[in-house]
């Protein structure tokens, strides 16, 4: 499995699966120019990581919770999107759910929470915090109905996730790697 | 005298000889780059055609998932292998004039179309090896880029620009080979698909297997049986209580 590693997250990719870390420009970073994708953000504001992995091809542009894709995805996609935020939101009471859930239970997912509302789809949402650092994670299934058979890559997904330590928002490593998992 | 005569002689001879070899080394590379679809020649204008570089059609070679860093420094994986859908991968360079057409074709994907309607990706080598600096001024918005020497090793890449062909759901690169231009590219790729039996209309993407066919047939009769039609409310369930009741009452319903 390809191992992704950038700004202090690493995930792994079943087959059939790819992702990317990225996190987008800020006012004045070089990146604005390149791959990046949107304008950088207005001067004085922050910008964080954001994780996406999926079973459905993912453009360059797609947004941070992937709104523009999850139409594509079939009955048995799923989509994988951990977005960090500041890290002082990492001890606010809407971040205080330690860790990231590597088990989801399959009827955990509801028709109903979704950011963009597409029948037969699923999501969940998690606020989370790990390592000092606030996450939000968002799931989206492509079937509900197949949630018993798509559930168990999501959380081998899941499984894989590894969070490193951040302490503030200059502090996360920043080179990516794409090293062979150990 | 005539000894310094001589040698003069001799030196000059050498000289000949080693000016011949550098200009018969010339022609060489010109022509091979010739053939590659690579000329040096500012003024020409016309299209080359250049004979793609192909392996035999009978070694399908197996593809290998792309993972890399894009020129922003991202990490990034894209699936190739047990995919639904045909990727076209084109390893390109930001130095090679000739990848400068396709860096330019690639920039507006809405208006390009890929054959077989596959997905297009590019892949340069690593950090290593390119800067991502001066790709960074290339990068076309809607195509990954993925920097990444391994898929050109993996790929086996030959010269830049290279193009393949990877079939997702055998895995396996149906067609490959150099081109100059896009239009000779999507010509060549229309041809190898043609004889590997591929479609290459804009539905190719969606296509699926007999399995699925049949399979999405029988349920559809099973359905009309039932009496549940295209658009029925029970095929589009909203909550956990929906499915657990079986088929909803219309709203309308007494």
């Amino acid at each position: 499995m390809p191992q992704l590693q950038a700004h202090g997250l690493t995930v792994q990719t079943p087959k059939g699966w790819e992702g990317r870390i990225f996190r987008r420009a800020q006012q004045g970073e070089l990146g604005a120019q390149a791959e990046v994708p949107g304008p950088p953000a207005p001067p004085g504001g922050q910008t964080y990581p954001v994780l996406h992995v999926a079973t459905i091809p993912l453009a360059p542009t797609v947004a941070d919770f992937a709104s523009d894709a999850v139409e594509a995805l079939g009955p048995t996609d799923a989509l994988v999107v951990l977005k960090e935020y500041a890290p002082t939101e990492a001890t606010k009471p809407l971040f205080a759910s330690p860790g990231l859930p590597t088990s989801i239970d399959p009827d955990a997912f509801n028709p109903s929470v979704l950011n963009r509302l597409i029948a037969g789809q699923a999501g969940l949402q998690r606020f989370l915090n790990a390592n000092n650092r606030a996450f939000c994670l968002y799931i989206v299934l492509g079937g509900y109905q197949r949630r018993h058979d798509v559930v168990p890559g999501v959380n081998t997904v899941l499984s894989s996730v590894r969070i490193d330590p951040g302490t503030g928002p200059t502090s996360v490593p920043s080179t990516p790697t794409t090293a062979p998992p150990p | 005298m005539a000894v310094l005569v001589l040698l003069l002689g001799v030196v000059v001879a050498l000289l000949g000889v080693l000016v011949a070899g550098l200009l018969r080394s010339h022609a060489e590379i010109l022509r091979a780059l010739h053939e590659l679809g690579v000329g040096l020649d500012p003024n020409e204008n016309a299209p080359r055609l250049a004979p793609p570089v192909s392996r035999p059609s009978t070694t399908a070679r197996p593809a290998s998932d792309l993972s890399g860093v894009t020129p922003a420094g991202d990490a990034v994986s894209v699936s190739v292998v047990d995919v639904d859908h045909p990727t076209l991968v084109a390893f390109l360079t930001s130095g090679c004039t000739t990848c400068a057409g396709f860096w330019s074709a690639f920039s507006d994907l809405q208006r390009l179309r890929v054959p077989g309607d596959a997905r297009l990706v590019v892949a340069t080598k690593g950090p290593e090896a390119e800067s991502p600096a001066r790709l960074g001024k290339f990068t076309p918005p809607d195509v990954p880029v993925i920097m990444s020497s391994e898929a050109w090793t993996d790929f086996d890449v030959p010269v830049a620009p290279y193009f393949a062909y990877v079939d997702g759901p055998s895995g396996t690169i149906v067609g490959e080979g150099a081109a100059s231009t896009w239009e000779h590219l999507q010509n060549i790729l229309e041809q190898a698909l043609a004889d590997a039996g591929i479609a290459t209309g804009p539905r190719a993407r969606r296509r699926r297997g007999r399995t699925d066919q049949s399979r999405e047939a029988q349920i559809d009769a099973e359905l009309i049986g039932a009496g549940i039609e295209p658009g029925d409310p029970s095929l589009y369930p909203t909550r956990d209580a929906d499915l657990q009741r079986g088929r909803p009452t219309p709203p309308n319903a007494s």
